[in-house]
């Protein structure tokens, strides 16, 4: 069976507005105004329905007033694109400097995030990259998961939200 | 004119050092996280300081910190993702000059360049 999107914010409980619509703002603002990118919110997902399997992705733990993990995942198209857009150059593997912007893009989407929750008190780590095809991130079985999907000019991504202490 | 650049990312300093070196500026040293920053503002003083928050070794926070105990006035911008009301006032009280916030347009960086760059 085809797990179906929701797509509608406006049917959400306020509990999970409160998070994901933070992170819808913050991820359209990161690749519009450091990469000139448009990309839109095609599906929000929890992990029993959908799990991302993509190439690459950058992780932050959150501490304090919430606990757990903030993922972005992104599809290899789209982390070429994006380093072609910083660098200049095409890279034509997943290699250091394509980890490290993953990396800022994770970095810059947690934070901004955090910001916009309003919520005293949450700490993030330093970003961590993974990256192999088709992988997947596991979240706390206990945790509170929202998977949102977004397209891009180059590809899809998720940005995955798991935490503890909503 | 001679800047330090700070931050544990080297696309981030590649972006910061691009704007840079279009409004007119060719002597850069770069830095990979606060200890480095402090180290090499205190081999090679410079004109302009810009730097993140979040840095292995030490934070940014922490470099202002410490290059304001050397009595020095040098010019510091905060480049970073922190951006709430209780952060933003910290860094003014540890003598940061200027802040911009990630993510930024290529525009809003080179107006903060404008206010400190004189080549």
């Amino acid at each position: 069976m085809i797990a179906q999107p929701q797509l509608s914010v406006v049917e959400l409980s306020e509990k999970r507005k409160k998070l994901i619509l933070p992170f819808v703002e913050c991820t359209k603002n990161v690749f519009s105004m450091m990469l000139n990118w448009e990309t839109e919110l095609i599906g929000i997902f929890s992990t029993e329905k959908f799990m991302s399997k993509y190439d690459c992705s950058g992780l932050i733990g959150v501490s304090g007033a919430l606990r757990g993990t903030i993922v972005v995942s992104v599809d290899q198209d789209v982390a070429f694109a994006a380093a072609e857009a910083f660098l200049g150059n095409r890279p034509a593997t997943i290699d250091e400097e394509v980890v490290d912007m993953v990396g800022e893009l994770t970095n810059m989407i947690a934070g901004a995030g955090k910001d916009r929750i309003r919520i005293p008190g949450i700490l993030l780590g330093l970003p961590t990259v993974i990256s192999g095809r088709g992988h997947s991130v596991w979240f706390d079985h206990g945790a509170h998961v929202e998977i949102l999907q977004f397209s891009s000019p180059h590809g899809p991504l998720t940005v995955e939200i798991g935490v503890r202490g909503l | 004119m001679k800047v330090l650049v700070a931050d544990d990312s080297g696309i981030m300093r590649k972006i910061i050092i691009r704007s840079l070196k279009a409004v007119g500026v060719s002597d850069i040293v770069e830095a990979a996280n606060g200890q480095e920053a402090i180290d090499a503002y205190k081999a090679n003083p410079v004109d302009l300081i810009l730097t993140d928050w979040n840095m292995p070794e030490k934070s940014g926070l922490d470099v202002v910190v410490e290059i304001r105990a050397l009595g020095s006035q040098v010019p510091i911008i905060m480049v970073t993702t922190e951006a709430q009301k209780g952060q933003v006032i910290a860094a003014i009280q540890a003598g940061v000059n200027d802040y911009l916030t990630k993510p930024f347009e290529a525009d809003d960086l080179r107006a903060k360049l404008d206010k400190f760059v004189t080549v």
